[in-house]
């Protein structure tokens, strides 16, 4: 068992409308090494945005246990957390979420100036030219296709180099050659850069790149045999 | 360049078509605020500066009051004059036209030179007197007329009458500070220690210092030389209530104008709300990428600069141009026969242009404080699905 990188032990999480109560996570724990690639499946509304947030810390568990890089999140402060989210985690999100208002290489520079960090415009370009898009790195979102805008936020993910990646249905908006080219590309990042990363997604397809597959249902979450 | 510098010009830019209106009142109602803040403390300073130049010109920088020699005062530095004199309640009378006055019995050979004020006529000499303009409209008198003096306290006299002196008017002057042209009477020392027969000695020496030269450290040094049975007052100190009046009155003005201070804010606040609520998905993404709280608040306070703060800077630049302007040409104005001025007098001083930069700084960052505080705290979560 090598390192690992988060750890998530028995965490529920319910919304409420106020009369009622909808149980989305029940008893949710997830070990992830480092290094490793995870996949969690399940149907539309079966929780999957709900437990990366959860395991990305936007979002609070209602109760249970979840560290990141050996550090327990629940005792952190927000500053704390922000630090967390800025160094140790890179998010890749279903609507890609770039700025509008920042070029494709503004946008991967962004968690680095975040960071405080010096300019590392170098390391920016160097992710643009894997990601293949050298020529597009002054365009805007607006300016480019799904599949650029993915690989931009994929490229904005590994700037600041962080142990975990979470992607949350990265190839629920591309057309399968897109979204194939995609998770080629994240199965290059996770063997170049040794990076975990926890995918959700409902294609079976995508879901076989995950060193271990889970199936979310229900709120619990069960490992494929 | 800083990263939230960055971010809050493009959100800037990206929002200016949307809320341009907003931006602009905001924007238009800082610069008022500056300009009229500018404008009427400068007006102020230059009446209130007019008026102590003339307070100090009718009775010098410092008073000594008690009994001093004028010798023990003159051999110290600082010292441009100094004006003996003696001081009562008195009465001048003109057939049976009676007003209550303030004798004022000083050296008259240094009148001239000690009193800044405009005299029609000359010093009075033995046996006359200076009267203000409006006690001569008053009693219908002019310079060579004769009118009865008289000190009732010092002379008291058998069955209740009061010996009266007979002075003739030698000159007219004018000050239009108070009540100062109604009040006074100027005679010699000479006629005052006649007048005045119960007063032992001078009443007190005024002094008027050398310009440049400060009037608080020659005040310290009096206090050191002359014994503790005199005081030392400064004009301050003798105009207490007016200097006070003065003091409510700039007050009175910050804390109006100030009021447009808070309907530009008010815009600016509305505006910047604008502008966060387009914003969220944006603010969730930076959020999620690990920007602080304290960051996104920054962003949004930097975006109330760069739209207020540019309107307060044209309100400042304008209002000091008009204050230059009005100095070197004397644009607007004013009666000289009230004023003795031909122009309305506007001076800056740089505690007032720092009370206007503090006052439309505390409001720009309020407002935007106020606005960024609720987009700051949005869950992230909340954020990224806005619009969904």
């Amino acid at each position: 068992m090598g390192e690992i990188i988060l750890q998530a032990k028995n965490i529920d999480k319910s919304f409420s409308n106020g009369k009622t109560k909808l149980s989305v996570l029940k008893d949710f724990s997830l070990d992830v090494d480092v290094g490793q690639i995870i996949t969690i499946m399940g149907q539309s509304g079966s929780g999957k945005t709900t437990a990366l947030n959860i395991l990305g810390t936007l979002d609070q568990a209602d109760a249970g246990e979840l560290s990141i890089n050996g550090k327990q999140v629940h005792d952190m402060n927000e500053t704390e957390l922000s630090t967390i989210r800025n160094r140790d985690i890179g998010f890749v999100f279903q609507f890609h979420h770039l700025l509008p208002e920042f070029s494709a290489i503004e946008n991967i520079l962004m968690p680095t100036w975040i960071n405080g960090a010096d300019d590392r415009r170098d390391r920016a370009l160097d992710l643009i030219e894997k990601m293949g898009l050298s020529e597009r790195k002054d365009h805007f979102p607006s300016q480019l296709s799904g599949g650029e805008r993915s690989r931009v936020a994929v490229a904005r993910a590994l700037m600041n180099k962080p142990k975990l990646v979470l992607a949350d249905e990265p190839t629920g908006n591309l057309d399968e050659k897109n979204a194939n080219k995609l998770i080629d590309l994240l199965g290059k990042i996770n063997k170049d850069f040794h990076q975990a990363i926890v995918l959700t997604t409902h294609n079976p397809k995508i879901a076989r790149i995950g060193h271990k597959q889970f199936f979310l249902e229900n709120g619990s979450l069960s490992e494929k045999a | 360049m800083n990263w939230e510098k960055k971010v809050s010009k493009r959100f800037s830019e990206s929002s200016r078509r949307q809320v341009w209106f907003s931006g602009l009142f905001s924007m238009i109602g800082m610069g008022v605020g500056c300009f009229a803040m500018i404008v009427s403390l400068s007006v102020m300073n230059g009446f209130e500066t007019l008026v102590h130049s003339k307070l100090k010109g009718f009775e010098g920088d410092l008073r000594v009051s008690g009994q001093v020699s004028e010798n023990e005062i003159s051999e110290l530095d600082g010292i441009e004059i100094v004006m003996p004199f003696m001081e009562r309640r008195g009465v001048v009378e003109d057939g049976n036209d009676q007003k209550v006055v303030s004798l004022k019995a000083v050296d008259v050979a240094k009148m001239t030179d000690f009193y800044n004020f405009p005299l029609r006529g000359k010093s009075p000499e033995i046996s006359e007197v200076v009267i203000g303009q409006d006690l001569a409209y008053r009693l219908g008198k002019d310079v060579g007329d004769e009118i009865m003096v008289y000190s009732p306290i010092d002379q008291s006299f058998g069955f209740g009458l009061t010996p009266k002196t007979k002075m003739t008017i030698s000159g007219i002057f004018s000050t239009r500070i108070l009540d100062y042209d109604d009040r006074f009477v100027f005679l010699s020392l000479h006629d005052g220690k006649k007048l005045f027969k119960r007063k032992s000695g001078l009443d007190g020496i005024d002094i008027r210092v050398l310009k440049n030269f400060n009037v608080s450290s020659l005040k310290y040094n009096l206090a050191q030389k002359l014994s503790d049975s005199v005081t030392i007052q400064s004009w301050e100190d003798l105009n207490r209530s007016l200097v006070e009046a003065m003091k409510m009155e700039r007050l009175g003005t910050i804390v109006i104008l100030s009021l447009i201070f808070l309907v530009a804010a008010f815009n600016l606040a509305a505006a910047l709300s604008l502008i966060s609520i387009q914003k969220i998905k944006e603010v969730g993404i930076l959020k999620a990428m690990g920007a602080p709280i304290e960051s996104i608040q920054k962003i949004i306070i930097r975006m109330g600069f760069n739209r207020a703060g540019k309107g307060a800077i044209c309100g400042f630049i304008l209002g000091i141009l008009l204050t230059l302007v009005q100095n070197q040409f004397g644009l607007i104005p004013i009666p000289s026969d009230i004023y003795f001025i031909d122009a309305l007098p506007m001076v800056l001083f740089p505690k007032d242009l720092y009370t206007v930069i503090f006052i439309s700084f505390m409001f720009i960052l309020l407002a935007s404080f106020i606005a960024g505080r609720k987009l700051a705290h949005t869950q992230i979560k909340d954020a990224l699905q806005w619009g969904k």
